[in-house]
């Protein structure tokens, strides 16, 4: 098991690498004129004597963008691996600095938005499962599948249509009120939440489809199980059945589905965090590859193939904790 | 489990067994029960029958089919194009003009900056309470740039007065008791006498007079200048601005055309001329006629205008010999009012020629102008007719300080007519302001205190607009109708700001039909660049449901390809194959379609390139899914008893895969195509809400939404939004209900 981890771990730091010189060769070879508009701009600002070619020289050099390719890469995994991403070209700061700023907001809306999925899903999942082939399953099988089908954009404006727009329950967009910096603590924590229910409830509704899905397939299995039909036999009544027998068996995959969700979590949500306007990692990584913002773009792609590879070799050990076959091999 | 849901199954397709037996009985009697059992468990029957058997399944392929049609059929049948921009013509309030009380006095005459400054200031320090407290004649002086300058108030009005500007005549000067200058039209004996005693007896007194004269004094530590007024003024301060009635007479000028059609007129002897539908008289007045307009005020005066021309002369020059010159025909006669007066009695008899001296003149006319010949045939006189505007002439007077004096004293006085320059102006009060009219009545000027602008250039304010707009704002009206430029009667209105008066008219503009709302004309209204929502949502389909198809295609033929070698000779290959597969599922997919789609902002690549390089990019990052489902099946069936069998009769690798392993593929194959196609047009409706797909003018569904960026859209728009979405999700649930459906009716063991 030791030994599969290391390969895993080693080959997940390969794939790393690997993804990263793909992203650099394809931002590399991209015809960006950013650092030329750039040039531009600052050759023209009063302090500065250098000409725009000077400038746009000592850019290259500065961003490693003048010798080639492999060497430029080779140059950036250096510096890289010394957690020195560079600064970032649209908001002029260390990208790491930034990243740090922004993760945990996209951290408290996606954990928040699990759980809301977790108690939602879960439990509509089994109901659907217990009553299958009913109007009850077929209603929660519809609701599945129009969650699955419903662009996450489209939702978030239409939450932002009917909630903030017409009825003016909520903020229409951002974390923080106007008042936010006059409120009390309590205040405060009541702002964020109001701006957060909407990108919430959006995200959860997109997840939530295929997790009640995915616990009805699994509880199908579980009640379709002998061990069931054992429990039934012996006279249990139906809900210890379900809630100790069936359910608990359940929590089985679904813990191991779990892990793959982590890259979502430091990931950020691109399209609700643009919709909500959310200060996020999403919304910020999103800006800044619209710019054509090499080094937050450089980082911020390495990171997801890092939360991905983690989030696989996660999966595998939690496979290997709940199922002892797998530890064998 | 199996074997309660196989029974299932049978229990539940025996009835759908019945069915063909009773359509055919003659087949009963004769078909063997195996013959039938092999018929019902055809297997693409089979498929068929329980994905039929589906409601959803059912319910996804008809929503499928109704969004093929309307994508596909719609465009046909729509009376637009995807491009189709609508206009409206609306009527709007626009700027016109602008009006205020004129805030700086006017100047006519010779004023210089220093005098100007000078009356300012003299003025200004008589205001009381912000308003002017002046009196009719009464007199202040003030000195500018060592100049004294005596004023005289005509019209003491509290906000908009006028005053006459006197100079005054220096007379003498006399420094330390010395006399060192004098003037002696003015200084006689007696005169001189008091200067010197009061200069003196240091007299600190400003003001002497002798004989009625009033002589002020100018006295400095050095010397002592003294002045009489002079009695003719010098310049005129007033608030009144003046606007003339000349503006068709400028523009008629201007008009050769008309110019020579009223010539022919003349020359033809005709006593109107019609133009441009207007009808103009032309009246004899003595010799010159008289061009009227159609509403009978006096345009021109015709004038003959007599060119002359030059004549050969043979003269001796002081070597004695000829010289041919040409000179001047007029310095050749000895009485060029005789010569003249012969040629137009001539003219007016008709004839066509005349005798002067004792030489014959021809006299020809042709369609402008009349050529007169002499017996040399040489062009000496071309007689035309030259058109003065009657009324340009009182353009000029505005700025004549005597005209203006004589003005400003007759308003003063509420006098109805004033004499200038022996000709009689009448003056007639309208409302406030005065309209100064000639000797036969007619409206020549408007004196207002209202000073005004077009907004902007190519409006000309017409006299009536001026006139009315001046009543508005002494009467503080909201609104007036009058005249304008064209002719055309206007309403305008006014508002009130900072004391300005703004007027606007509505104005007809061809806007953009945006976000116009549900109409006959446009079921879903229009969309931000005026067009039809409808019609766009039709195409956007069409490019919506094209890409799915072409991007899955792309991603299945990659992903069987790699899948199918991967798993058919699995170990090294398969190794590394799939690690290649975990690199491109690793790359996020979003990130990178951003940048792609941001540099080909930047580089503005056209909307078709554009997509297919958006599908081969959505192709390229989602093959990885159907290679792993390709691989772990091919895995699974290489194992089985037909491939050993098929490897046995020694067939082609490359056959083995295709025609025996990849048919058994298949099942699985169509199911994940079908919830891909779904996902597929999702991700492409995200693209291009985040304004990174297809660009305008093309549409697909995504980007139509994408208007909802703009918050006006948002808020006041939902037809342009609200139905591109729900296509897309409909779309999208229609794929997953048929996939679904497929899904569990290929492998029913797998049923949910």
């Amino acid at each position: 098991m030791t030994k599969f981890l290391i390969r895993r771990i080693l080959l997940g730091l390969l794939i790393v690498i690997l993804g990263a010189f793909v992203t650099y060769a394809v931002i590399r070879c991209l015809p960006t004129s950013y650092l030329e508009k750039r040039a531009i701009e600052l050759s023209q600002s009063p302090q500065v004597t250098e000409t725009a070619e000077e400038l746009l020289a000592k850019l290259k050099e500065e961003y490693g963008m003048d010798g080639g390719i492999f060497s430029g890469f080779v140059k950036w995994l250096g510096q890289a691996i010394t957690l020195d991403f560079g600064n970032s070209w649209k908001y002029g700061e260390s990208v790491t600095k930034i990243f740090g700023e922004v993760i945990w907001w996209s951290v408290l809306m996606n954990i928040i938005s699990l759980i809301v999925e977790v108690f939602v899903a879960i439990p509509l999942g089994i109901l659907a499962a217990r009553k299958q082939y009913r109007a009850t399953d077929y209603a929660v099988t519809v609701f599945a599948l129009a969650c699955i089908s419903l662009p996450s954009f489209y939702i978030g404006t239409v939450f932002k249509y009917i909630f903030a727009v017409k009825l003016k329950w909520l903020p229409l967009y951002g974390l923080k009120g106007n008042m936010y910096e006059s409120l009390g603590t309590w205040g405060k924590i009541g702002d964020i939440a109001s701006h957060l229910v909407m990108p919430v409830a959006t995200l959860a509704i997109l997840s939530i489809g295929f997790l009640m899905r995915y616990t009805r397939t699994n509880m199908l299995e579980v009640l379709n199980s002998d061990y069931i039909r054992t429990a039934r036999a012996k006279g249990l009544p139906e809900k210890a059945v379900i809630n100790k027998h069936a359910f608990r068996n359940t929590l089985i995959p679904l813990v191991t589905a779990f892990s793959g969700l982590l890259p979502s979590f430091f990931g950020g949500a691109f399209i609700t965090e643009t919709v909500f306007q959310i200060p996020g990692i999403g919304l910020y990584s999103y800006n800044a590859m619209v710019q054509g913002d090499i080094p937050f773009a450089m980082f911020y792609t390495t990171f997801i193939f890092f939360l991905t590879q983690i989030s696989l070799i996660l999966s595998d050990i939690m496979y290997a904790v709940v199922d002892p076959r797998v530890r064998v091999n | 489990m199996k074997k309660n849901k196989a029974e299932e199954l049978d229990l539940q397709e025996a009835p759908q067994q019945e069915a063909p037996r009773q359509e055919a009985p003659q087949q009963e009697q004769m078909a063997l029960d195996d013959a039938r059992r092999v018929k019902v468990l055809s297997p693409g029957m089979l498929v068929f029958k329980r994905f039929i058997r589906n409601k959803l399944a059912v319910v996804g392929i008809i929503i499928l089919a109704v969004m093929f049609l309307f994508s596909f059929l719609g465009p046909v049948f729509s009376p637009y194009e995807i491009d189709q921009i609508f206009t409206k013509e609306s009527e709007e309030l626009g700027k016109y003009a602008t009006g205020k009380f004129n805030a700086d006095p006017r100047f006519v005459g010779d004023a210089s900056s220093a005098m100007q400054t000078g009356v300012m200031k003299a003025l200004s320090e008589t205001k009381k309470g912000g308003v002017y407290s002046l009196k009719t004649g009464q007199e202040i002086s003030f000195s500018a740039k060592n100049d004294q300058y005596n004023m005289v108030v005509l019209n003491p009005d509290k906000h908009a007065p006028s005053v006459a500007i006197y100079g005054t005549k220096h007379i003498a000067t006399i420094v330390k008791g010395e006399l060192q200058f004098y003037d002696n039209t003015v200084v006689d004996s007696g005169l001189l006498e008091l200067l010197r005693e009061h200069s003196d007896s240091n007299s600190k007194e400003k003001e002497l007079t002798y004989n009625g004269m009033t002589i002020s004094a100018e006295i400095t530590k050095v010397e002592r200048k003294y002045f009489i007024p002079s009695d003719e003024p010098v310049a005129l301060a007033s608030y009144n601005i003046f606007t003339s009635v000349n503006g068709d007479v400028v523009d008629l000028q201007a008009d050769a055309e008309f110019l020579q059609t009223v010539s022919a007129a003349v020359m033809n002897g005709e006593s109107s001329v019609t133009y441009n539908g207007g009808t103009y008289t032309i009246s004899q007045n003595g010799t010159d006629r008289v061009l009227n307009g159609p509403d009978g005020s006096t345009l021109f005066n015709i004038v003959r205008d007599n060119r002359f021309g030059t004549v050969k002369v043979e003269t001796t020059d002081k070597d004695g010999k000829r010289v041919e010159t040409a000179v001047d025909f007029v310095t050749t006669i000895d009485s060029k009012d005789e010569f003249l007066s012969l040629l137009d009695t001539a003219i007016q008899n008709g004839e066509q020629s005349f005798d002067y001296g004792d030489k014959a003149y021809s006299i020809a006319k042709t369609e402008t102008d009349f050529r007169v010949t002499n017996a040399d045939n040489e062009l000496i006189l071309t007689v035309v007719n030259s058109f003065v505007p009657v009324e340009t002439k009182y353009d000029s007077i505005t700025s004549d300080l005597n005209f203006c004096f004589e003005l400003e004293t007759a308003m003063a006085k509420n006098a109805s007519s004033f004499q200038y320059n022996g000709e009689r102006f009448l003056l007639v009060s309208d409302g406030e302001d005065y309209i100064v009219q000639n000797g036969q009545g007619k409206d020549i000027l408007l004196v207002s205190d209202i000073a005004y602008g077009a907004d902007y250039v190519g409006i000309e304010l017409t006299f009536d607009f001026v006139r009315k707009l001046s009543d508005a704002i002494r009467t503080k009206k909201t609104g007036f109708t009058f005249v304008d430029q064209y002719g055309h009667v206007t309403e305008a209105s006014v508002n009130v700001s900072n004391n300005n008066y703004y007027v606007s008219t509505l104005q007809k503009t061809s806007l953009l039909d945006q976000r116009s709302g549900l109409s006959s004309e446009h079921k879903l209204g229009t969309d931000i660049n005026g067009m039809d929502v409808l019609t766009r949502l039709m195409h956007g389909g069409r490019i919506s449901l094209i890409v799915g198809f072409v991007v899955v295609f792309f991603e299945i033929i990659l992903g069987v390809i790699i899948g199918g070698i991967s798993g058919y000779f699995g170990k090294v290959v398969d190794t590394i194959l799939m690690r290649f597969v975990e690199l491109f599922n690793a790359i996020p997919f979003y990130p990178m379609l951003i940048i792609v789609g941001s540099v080909m902002d930047q580089q503005k690549v056209d909307a078709t390139p554009r997509l297919i390089l958006t599908m081969a990019m959505m192709g390229i990052l989602g093959w990885t899914g159907i290679a792993r489902v390709v691989r772990g099946q091919i895995l699974s069936l290489r194992e089985q008893d037909f491939m050993i069998a098929a490897e046995a009769t020694g067939i082609r690798t490359s056959r083995r895969i295709f025609r025996h392993l990849v048919p058994n593929v298949m099942p699985l194959l169509i199911v994940n195509a079908t919830s891909s196609l779904g996902s597929v047009i999702l991700t492409e409706a995200t693209l291009g809400f985040l304004g990174l797909g297809v660009k305008y003018p093309m549409a697909s569904w995504g980007s139509i939404i994408n208007q909802v960026n703009d918050m006006q859209v948002m808020r006041t728009a939902w037809w342009i939004w609200i139905p591109a979405g729900l296509f897309i999700m409909i779309t999208v649930l229609g794929f997953n209900f048929v996939g679904d459906g497929l899904r569990d009716a290929f492998d029913p063991k797998m049923k949910r």
